[in-house]
C-alpha cells in the first residue's frame, strides 16, 4: 500500500501535487469563517454539574456572569465636584452602550441608598445631583463612609478611587464594549486615571491579542526556520517542501476545525505552532535522500530506497505523536479535546504528505541540480560532524560517568517536581506591565477585589434566611474568610440587614447589628424591596428566603486562592456547625478553580495514557520489550528535567505548561525512534557495536541535531510575544527540542554500550534487508555494498 | 389653585363644551391623558389586592394587601396594609399626594412598632420588589410629560387612542418614552409600553380584566412585565367597593399604626 502510494507519487508527481493542492484549497476556504471563544466557562461542557449549578444560581439571584469594572482614580481624591461630574457623565454614556445591562450598572449615580434624617427615611440614588458646596460634599462623603457596603466597592478607603461596575450581556464582546468605554473616557480631560478590569475584558482582550500574536509570530517563526533550513540545506526546494508540508497540515487541521463550526480557543490557536514542530519528517527524509543519492546516482531508486529506510521511523513517530495528542480527547475539557484531536489529525496529514508530497517533489528535482547541491552539503557538515563524533565518543567510552551524571540530574529533577505549584491565573497571561495587568493590580490595591466568587447558603426550610441566628452565622463566616489575605470585601444579606437596622434607628451606630426577631428581618426586607432596586436585594437572598448569597471579592485570579477559600469554609463549618444550612461555592473564581483542576488532571491523565500508548507502540514496532524500554529513557529523562526546572524556577504549572507535556512526549519520542531504528539497521550490516553506535550518533544524529536546532530557533522567536502562554510555549518547545536531542544522542549510545546484550537481541524490524550505505566522512566504515 | 389644576379644569370644561364627546373633534394627547387622570373613580374605595411576583423561571411570591383610597389624581390619599405572608402582616404604607409638590409617605413596621416618614425623592423605586414602581401605585402627574396622540387603533376589540408620552425632565422617570392605549369609550388605559433610555423595550403593562362595579369601570386584574428580565408582577383586586364614606382620619399616621385585625 505504502509502496504503491510512493510509486504513484514518483510516477505522477504533478498529479499528486495538484491533488494535494486541491484538498488543501478545500480546507483553506473554511478559514475565513473562523470565530474565537475565550470564555473559560466553555472549558467545561454545558451539561457539567458546575456549569449547570452556576447557571441556576445566577438565575436565582439575578447575577451577571460578565462584569466590567471601570476604576476611576484621582490621587488628590475623587470626592470633588469636577471628578464627580465626570463620574456622572461617564455613567450616563456607559448606560447608552449596546450590550451593557443598564438596569444593573452600579455607580454613584445609579446605586440606591437608604439613609435616615430624623424620623425620615431617604431612599434615592446615592448621588442625585453632583455635590458642589463644601457642605454638600461633606454630606456625600459621610453618606459613603457610613455605609460599609459602599466602602471598598464604590469608594476606596483613602478616597482616591471609585468604580463603575458594568454588567454586560452574555452575548456581548467584552473587548468591544471596553473599547467603547475607552472612547467615552477619551473625551474627558482631567487629572483622573482610568483602569478597565474584570473577567470579560481580560478574556476578550486575550482572544483578540491571541490572533494578533499568532498572526505575527507564526510567520516570524516560519521565516526564522526558513532561513535556518536554507543555511543547512542550501536548497530552496527542500525548504519550500518543508514549508509546504507544514502549511498544508496547518490548513487541513484548522480548516477542518473551523469547517466543523468549532470556535478557536486559546488552545487551538496554538495548533499551527505545534504542527510546525511536528512536521519534521521532511527534514529526516531529505537528510537521508542527500546521503542516498550519491551512492546510487539514480534518482528514482534513491527515492525508493530513502522512503523504504525512513518509512518505519516516520510512520512510528507520527503515529505515536498522533496517539499522544488524541489521548487528550479522553479528558473533560472541551478545548483540550478539540486541540488534541485536531493536532492528531494534522499529524496524520503530515504522515500522508511525507509519502506523497515529499517523494513527488524529490521526483521533480533535476539530477544535475541535486549533484550540485550535494557538493555544498559536504562542505558544510564539518563542525557538526566533529562535534557529534566527540559526543558519541563521550557517550560510548564514558558511559558510566554519563549514566551517573544522568541519575544525579534525575534526582534533582524529581525534587524540583515536588516544588511545582498547580495554579492558573488568566491575568498573568498578560505581561506584568501590560495595561490590563496594571489595571487589575491597582484596582485590587484600592478596592475590594476584582475576582468574584459566591458562596450560597442553602437551607432546608423556607424563610431560614430571615432568622437572626442564621444571619449572625453568615456574618461570622464572612469575618473568618476576610482573615485570608486573598479575600478582599465580602457582602451578604447580613450586611444589608445591619445597615437598614441602623438607618431605621435614626442612624444610631449602636444599631449596626442584626435585629432579634425573624419578623423584624422580614419587615426590613420588605422595606428594602420598596426602597432600593430589586436587584440589590435579590442578588443577596432568593424569593423564599431559603438561600442567601455571600459575595466574595478576591484580590487575585489565582485558582489556588479559591481553593484556600473553600478549605477555610470547610474548616469553619466543621468547627461551627449550623444544622440545616450548607454552603455551595459558585461564581467565576470558583469556576476557574474547577477547570484548573480538571485541566490539570485531564492533562496528567492524558499524559499518562499517551505515555503507556507510546510505550506499547514502540514495543510493538521494535518487537522488543527491552528496546521499547530503552527508547523510552531519553523521553522520561527530558520530561523529568523540564518539569523539574519548572518547579525550581517557581513557574506555576498552568494550562499552557500542562499542554506542553504531551508535545514534549511527542517530540522527544521522535528522536529516540529515529536513533533506535537506524542503529538497528546499521548494526545488522556492521556488527561492530561501538562503530555502529558512533555511526548512528553521527549520521542520523546530524538529522536529529539539525531538526532540534531548527525548531529551537524557530520557537525561541515566540519569547518576544506579548502574551505569556506563547512565551512559555516558545521557550519550552525550544528547551524540549535541544534537551531531548542531546539526551537521545548521549543516553541511547551509553545505554546500549552498557548493556551490549540489548543490541544482540533479535530485532526483526519491518524493513527488508537494507541497501547499504557508503562511507560516512570521518567514520571508518568499510561496510559492503548491498545490492538490490 | 395650582397651574396644573387650572389646566385640568380648563381641559375638562373644554371637553364638556365640545358638541360631540364621542370624538367628532379629535382630542389632543394632553386632553386624552388629562381625561384619563380625571375620570370618575368614586370618592373613595376599598379593595383586597393580591400581588404576585413571578420570576422568569416561574418562582412565585404572593402578597395580600388591603388598599384604601380617598380622592383622585394629585389629591389622592392611599393607605395600604399587608395581610400576608404572616411575617410582614400589619406592615403599613400611607401616601398623601399634593398638587404641585412632593408626596408625603409613611411606613409602619409592626415588628419594631415604628412609623417612619419616607422622603419621596425617588419615584422610580420598585413597589415591594414588584415590576411596578412607586409612581405606578401613587400616580404620575400628567404635566410631567409631553403627550402626543399618535393614532387610533383597535386593541382587544376596543377602539383606542395611542398616546406617546415623553418625560419633560429626562431624569424624572425610568423610561424615555411610554405608549398608552386609552379606551375611547371610558378613558381607561388598557395597555402601556415603556422604552428605556436606549429606546429598547423595557416594560409592558396590560389590563387583563376590566369590570364595571357601582357604575365605575374597574381594573380587576393587571400585569406589568419587565421585557428585559422576564420578571412579571400580577395584581388582582377583589371585594372592590366604592363610595364607602371613609373618614379623613383613616388616612393618618394613627390609623397606619393600627393595622386591620
Amino acid at each position: 500500500m505504502r509502496e504503491r502510494i510512493v510509486g504513484f507519487a514518483i510516477k505522477r508527481p504533478r498529479v499528486t501535487l495538484a491533488a494535494l493542492a486541491l484538498v488543501t484549497l478545500a480546507f483553506g476556504i473554511q478559514l475565513p469563517k473562523m470565530k474565537s471563544d475565550t470564555d473559560p466557562k466553555h472549558m467545561l461542557p454545558a451539561t457539567s454539574p458546575v456549569r449547570v449549578y452556576n447557571d441556576k444560581m445566577e438565575a436565582w439571584f439575578g447575577l451577571h456572569a460578565n462584569v466590567i469594572v471601570l476604576g476611576i482614580v484621582n490621587r488628590d481624591g475623587v470626592l470633588n465636584p469636577a471628578t464627580l461630574e465626570r463620574v456622572a457623565r461617564i455613567t450616563d454614556q456607559v448606560l447608552r452602550i449596546q450590550g451593557v445591562i443598564a438596569r444593573d450598572v452600579a455607580s454613584f449615580t445609579t446605586s440606591d441608598d437608604v439613609l435616615a434624617r430624623g424620623d425620615s427615611l431617604y431612599a434615592r440614588h446615592l448621588m442625585e445631583e453632583v455635590p458642589r458646596t463644601p457642605a454638600q460634599l461633606a454630606a456625600f462623603r459621610k453618606a459613603l463612609y457610613e455605609n460599609p457596603m459602599l466602602v471598598e466597592r464604590l469608594i476606596s478607603k483613602d478616597g482616591t478611587a471609585t468604580a463603575i461596575y458594568i454588567p454586560i450581556e452574555a452575548t456581548a464582546n467584552g473587548r468591544e464594549i471596553a473599547d467603547r468605554i475607552r472612547a467615552v473616557i477619551a473625551t474627558e480631560h482631567g487629572p483622573e486615571r482610568y483602569y478597565l478590569a474584570g473577567d470579560p475584558v481580560a478574556r476578550d482582550t486575550f482572544g483578540a491579542e491571541m490572533f494578533r500574536q499568532m498572526a505575527l509570530f507564526s510567520p516570524i517563526a516560519g521565516l526564522v526556520m526558513f532561513l535556518a533550513l536554507l543555511l543547512m540545506f542550501r536548497s530552496l526546494t527542500v525548504v519550500g517542501t518543508y514549508m509546504a508540508v507544514a502549511m498544508a497540515s496547518v490548513i487541513w487541521s484548522m480548516g477542518a476545525l473551523i469547517g466543523l463550526g468549532l470556535p478557536v480557543h486559546i488552545m487551538s490557536s496554538m495548533i499551527p505552532v505545534f504542527l510546525m514542530a511536528i512536521s519534521t519528517d521532511t527534514v529526516h527524509i531529505f537528510n537521508e535522500f542527500f546521503f542516498r543519492f550519491p551512492e546510487t546516482q539514480e534518482k528514482r531508486s534513491a527515492i525508493l530506497q530513502t522512503m523504504r529506510v525512513v518509512a518505519s521511523p516516520v510512520i512510528l513517530t507520527d503515529l505515536t505523536t498522533a496517539a499522544g495528542f488524541a489521548s487528550l480527547a479522553a479528558g473533560h475539557i472541551i478545548p483540550v479535546r478539540v486541540f488534541g484531536l485536531f493536532v492528531a489529525f494534522g499529524t496524520l496529514a503530515i504522515l500522508l504528505m511525507s509519502f506523497t508530497l515529499v517523494p513527488a517533489v524529490m521526483a521533480l528535482m533535476k539530477e544535475e541540480k541535486l549533484s550540485g547541491l550535494l557538493g555544498k552539503e559536504e562542505r558544510t557538515q564539518g563542525p557538526t560532524v566533529r562535534w557529534l563524533q566527540s559526543l558519541g565518543r563521550v557517550a560510548i567510552h564514558g558511559h558510566r560517568a554519563v549514566m551517573a551524571g544522568g541519575l544525579i540530574l534525575v534526582v534533582l529533577a524529581i525534587w524540583g517536581i515536588t516544588l511545582i505549584r498547580v495554579n492558573n491565573n488568566m491575568v498573568t497571561w498578560f505581561k506584568p506591565h501590560s495595561e490590563l495587568r496594571e489595571a487589575d493590580r491597582i484596582m485590587n490595591d484600592l478596592l475590594g477585589g476584582t475576582a468574584t466568587a459566591y458562596l450560597v447558603a442553602v437551607a432546608r426550610d423556607a424563610d431560614a434566611m430571615n432568622r437572626p441566628e442564621v444571619l449572625r452565622y453568615l456574618e461570622g463566616l464572612q469575618r473568618d474568610l476576610e482573615g485570608l489575605p486573598e479575600v478582599g470585601k465580602t457582602t451578604s444579606l447580613a450586611n444589608l440587614v445591619k445597615r437598614i437596622n441602623r438607618v431605621m434607628h435614626r442612624n444610631d451606630p449602636r444599631f449596626e447589628a442584626i435585629p432579634d426577631s425573624d419578623r423584624a428581618v422580614a419587615q426590613y426586607l420588605l422595606l428594602l424591596s420598596m426602597a432600593a432596586k430589586p436587584s440589590d436585594l435579590n442578588s443577596l437572598v432568593d424569593y423564599s428566603a431559603q438561600q442567601a448569597n455571600i459575595w466574595l471579592q478576591l484580590k487575585t485570579w489565582d485558582a489556588v486562592a479559591m481553593g484556600a477559600v473553600m478549605d477555610r469554609v470547610g474548616a469553619y463549618t466543621r468547627t461551627h456547625p449550623l444544622p440545616g444550612v450548607e454552603f455551595k461555592p459558585a461564581g467565576i473564581a470558583y469556576f476557574n478553580k474547577v477547570w484548573n483542576d480538571e485541566v490539570l488532571w485531564g492533562m496528567v491523565h492524558g499524559f499518562l495514557l499517551s505515555l503507556v500508548l507510546v510505550f506499547f507502540l514502540m514495543v510493538a514496532d521494535f518487537r522488543s520489550l527491552r528496546w521499547g524500554a530503552v527508547a523510552f529513557i531519553p523521553l522520561i529523562f527530558t520530561i523529568l528535567l523540564i518539569y523539574g526546572f519548572v518547579g525550581f524556577v517557581g513557574k506555576d504549572f498552568d494550562m499552557p505548561i500542562s499542554v506542553l507535556s504531551t508535545l514534549s512526549l511527542g517530540l522527544a519520542v521522535d528522536f529516540a525512534i529515529h536513533f533506535v531504528r537506524r542503529f538497528q539497521q546499521r548494526y545488522r550490516q556492521d556488527p561492530d557495536l561501538e562503530r555502529a553506535l558512533l555511526w548512528t550518533v553521527v549520521r542520523p544524529g546530524r538529522g536529529i541535531v539539525r531538526n532540534a536546532g531548527l525548531f529551537a530557533l524557530g520557537f525561541s522567536v515566540m519569547v518576544f510575544a506579548d502574551l505569556t502562554p506563547y512565551i512559555t510555549v516558545g521557550a519550552f518547545v525550544a528547551a524540549i527540542m535541544l534537551l531531548s536531542s542531546v539526551a537521545t544522542l548521549l543516553y541511547l549510545p551509553a545505554l546500549v554500550r552498557m548493556f551490549p546484550s540489548l543490541a544482540r537481541s533479535p530485532t526483526p524490524g519491518d524493513s527488508p534487508p537494507l541497501p547499504a550505505v557508503s562511507n560516512q566522512p570521518g567514520v571508518e566504515n568499510p561496510s559492503p555494498r548491498a545490492n538490490r | 389653585m395650582t397651574k396644573r389644576a387650572a389646566i385640568a379644569i380648563a381641559v375638562v370644561i373644554a371637553a364638556a363644551l365640545t358638541p360631540s364627546p364621542s370624538g367628532a373633534v379629535e382630542l389632543s394627547g394632553l386632553e386624552i391623558m388629562t381625561r384619563v387622570e380625571q375620570r370618575e373613580i368614586g370618592k373613595d374605595e376599598r379593595s383586597q389586592v393580591t400581588l404576585t411576583l413571578i420570576t422568569k423561571e416561574g418562582q412565585r411570591r404572593e402578597r395580600k394587601l388591603l388598599l384604601q383610597r380617598q380622592g383622585k389624581a394629585d389629591r389622592k390619599k392611599v393607605l395600604i396594609h399587608f395581610l400576608s405572608p404572616a411575617d410582614v402582616r400589619g406592615v403599613g404604607f400611607l401616601v398623601w399626594r399634593h398638587p404641585g409638590k412632593d408626596d408625603d409617605r409613611w411606613l409602619f413596621l409592626p415588628a419594631l412598632n415604628m412609623v417612619r416618614r419616607i422622603a419621596a425623592a425617588d419615584k422610580r423605586s420598585s413597589f415591594v420588589g414588584s415590576d411596578f414602581v412607586y409612581e405606578d401605585v401613587a400616580g404620575r402627574d400628567v404635566g410631567q410629560d409631553t403627550h402626543t396622540l399618535l393614532r387610533s387603533e383597535a386593541l382587544g376589540g376596543q377602539d383606542c387612542y395611542v398616546v406617546k408620552s415623553v418625560p419633560k425632565d429626562n431624569r424624572s422617570a425610568e423610561f424615555s418614552s411610554k405608549l398608552s392605549w386609552v379606551r375611547k369609550d371610558n378613558f381607561v388605559v388598557i395597555q402601556e409600553r415603556y422604552a428605556d433610555k436606549r429606546g429598547e423595550d423595557l416594560k409592558l403593562f396590560t389590563v387583563d380584566r376590566l369590570e364595571v362595579i357601582q357604575g365605575i369601570p374597574t381594573v380587576r386584574k393587571m400585569t406589568m412585565r419587565n421585557l428585559q428580565t422576564g420578571h412579571r408582577s400580577e395584581v388582582t383586586y377583589d371585594q372592590v367597593q366604592y363610595n364607602l364614606g371613609l373618614k379623613d382620619e383613616v388616612f393618618t399616621e394613627r390609623y397606619l399604626a393600627r393595622p386591620p385585625a
